[in-house]
């Protein structure tokens, strides 16, 4: 069975690409203001997207499912691979919610966020 | 030296118009024996070159016109950034080869205030634990000198306490240092060498001092002011110390020596691009990873990925700190602090472990 989705799914904008590594850390600096954000086209195994704000959340009592709505792009699933990375992007995201402040996250092929920055 | 040994050194640096004054330093008038012991680089053995490549690798750059920056400011001294001293004051080695701890600690003393942007920062790293506690392990003496690998390497993967945990004195000795030292070591998040004239500058100039070594000639010893130029006297043995700045009009890489400030300029000195093997490679401190508490910081930003526990805040001034990965129940506790900081804009106070946040108050 699949997991439930938040409602009204949308288009994926694509931009950037990223390197993960293992063990990984950060090696953003933070951005003088907005990260402009690069928006091209197309279907890439990783792309990064910058410059976004979160302007809802969403879950449910599924193990592992938790989304954020990205303004201009829409619903993005959280990666769901561990208990305390979801947890962790969940954390993030609802501070990105609440402050408004300027995200970057990391979308790989399977469309879910598995990276992000919130400044 | 005798007065009248000054006097002929210093007409024939004038004959020579080497652009430098000698005179009588703390060091000048030492027996040769007791000068020697002051310096300790050893070259060669787990480092790139011995002293003898070091030298010839710097003349022949010297010979070969053109030893300006690119894309690097024409000159740059951290004791005047912008009207700011960074570097940490002078200090003296004694009558121990111990200068390896002296010139890496002097340019990880001054990453750590570069880093916090903070030029007051009260930080004061101990030599005698980098040369007594880890340079054993790779043959470090205070009759024998040392090597700039293994002190880098110390400084990376055991790290150096403060000053007050294992005081130095210039007698070889066994460890001593403080039983907590552990919880009061800086580390460094790593190192490297730089090859190229032009990518030393840049790194000065943005990052902070390097560390480099160098052959010392009796003639050193007698430095009082200028830019130096070996002009007369045999080869007393290898050096280590810190370089705080460089200067394209005049030609010459500013130093920090570690003679204590009786001997050069208040223990600075100026040497000539090429001279002596002072800038064949020098030794980039990229980091410091700190222990200790963190005072009224900002949180500016949050990281986190898919992996498990694997956290990080951005603490402005600071830079990135992880967050404790201990268990599933600290990692979420103090990742929720730093976001409620974030949040409602509060300072908070962290203490860290290696870089690694273990303790966090939210004011």
């Amino acid at each position: 069975m699949s997991d439930t989705a938040p409602q009204n799914l949308p288009d994926v904008a694509q931009t950037g690409s990223a390197v993960a590594s293992e063990p990984a850390q950060p090696s953003a600096e933070p951005p003088a203001g907005a990260v402009a954000a690069a928006e091209a086209g197309g279907v890439a195994a990783t792309v990064w997207v910058n410059g976004k704000k979160i302007n809802a959340l969403w879950s449910i009592n599924e193990n592992r499912n938790s989304w954020v709505s990205v303004a201009g792009v829409g619903w993005v699933k959280l990666a769901n691979n561990s208990d305390s990375a979801i947890v962790a992007l969940t954390m993030l995201g609802a501070d990105a919610k609440l402050t408004q402040g300027t995200v970057n996250y990391r979308q790989e092929s399977d469309a879910m966020i598995h990276e992000m920055y919130v400044w | 030296m005798p007065q009248e040994d000054a006097l002929r050194l210093q007409s024939l640096i004038q004959a020579a118009n080497a652009g430098w004054s000698a005179g009588i330093t703390s060091v000048s008038e030492l027996p040769p024996e007791q000068q020697a012991a002051r310096l300790g680089y050893r070259g060669g053995g787990p480092d790139p070159e011995t002293l003898e490549q070091r030298s010839q690798v710097s003349a022949a750059r010297a010979a070969a016109a053109g030893i300006t920056a690119i894309g690097a400011p024409a000159a740059y001294d951290w004791r005047n950034s912008g009207g700011r001293n960074f570097i940490t004051p002078v200090k003296d080695q004694g009558g121990c080869g111990s200068c390896v701890a002296f010139g890496t600690t002097a340019a990880v003393e001054a990453k750590l205030r570069i880093q916090r942007g903070n030029p007051s920062l009260a930080v004061d790293l101990s030599e005698a634990s980098l040369f007594f506690c880890i340079g054993p392990g790779s043959g470090a003496s205070c009759a024998g000198g040392w090597y700039m690998t293994p002190a880098m390497d110390g400084y990376k993967n055991t790290g150096v306490p403060d000053e007050a945990c294992f005081p130095y004195t210039d007698h070889q000795q066994s460890c001593g240092q403080c039983t907590d030292w552990q919880s009061r070591a800086v580390k460094i998040g790593g190192w490297h060498t730089i090859g190229a004239i032009a990518d030393m500058k840049a790194w000065i100039s943005a990052n902070g001092p390097l560390a480099t070594c160098f052959t010392v000639y009796d003639d050193f010893f007698s430095y009082k002011s200028g830019t130096y130029r070996h002009v007369t006297g045999g080869v007393a043995g290898g050096h280590c110390v810190s370089v705080v700045g460089y200067s394209d009009a005049g030609g010459f890489w500013i130093c920090k020596n570690s003679w204590g400030t009786g001997w050069g300029e208040g223990g600075f000195f100026c040497i000539a691009y090429g001279q002596c093997g002072i800038d064949s490679t020098m030794w980039a401190v990229e980091s410091i990873v700190e222990t200790g508490w963190l005072n009224n910081v900002q949180v500016v930003g949050l990281w986190t990925i898919d992996q498990d526990r694997n956290a990080w805040a951005y603490l402005a001034g600071i830079g990135w700190r992880k967050v404790s990965p201990d268990n599933d129940n600290i990692f979420f506790d103090l990742l929720r602090l730093l976001a409620a900081a974030k949040e409602g804009k509060r300072p908070v106070n962290v203490y860290q472990v290696g870089g690694v946040i273990k303790q966090i108050y939210v004011l």
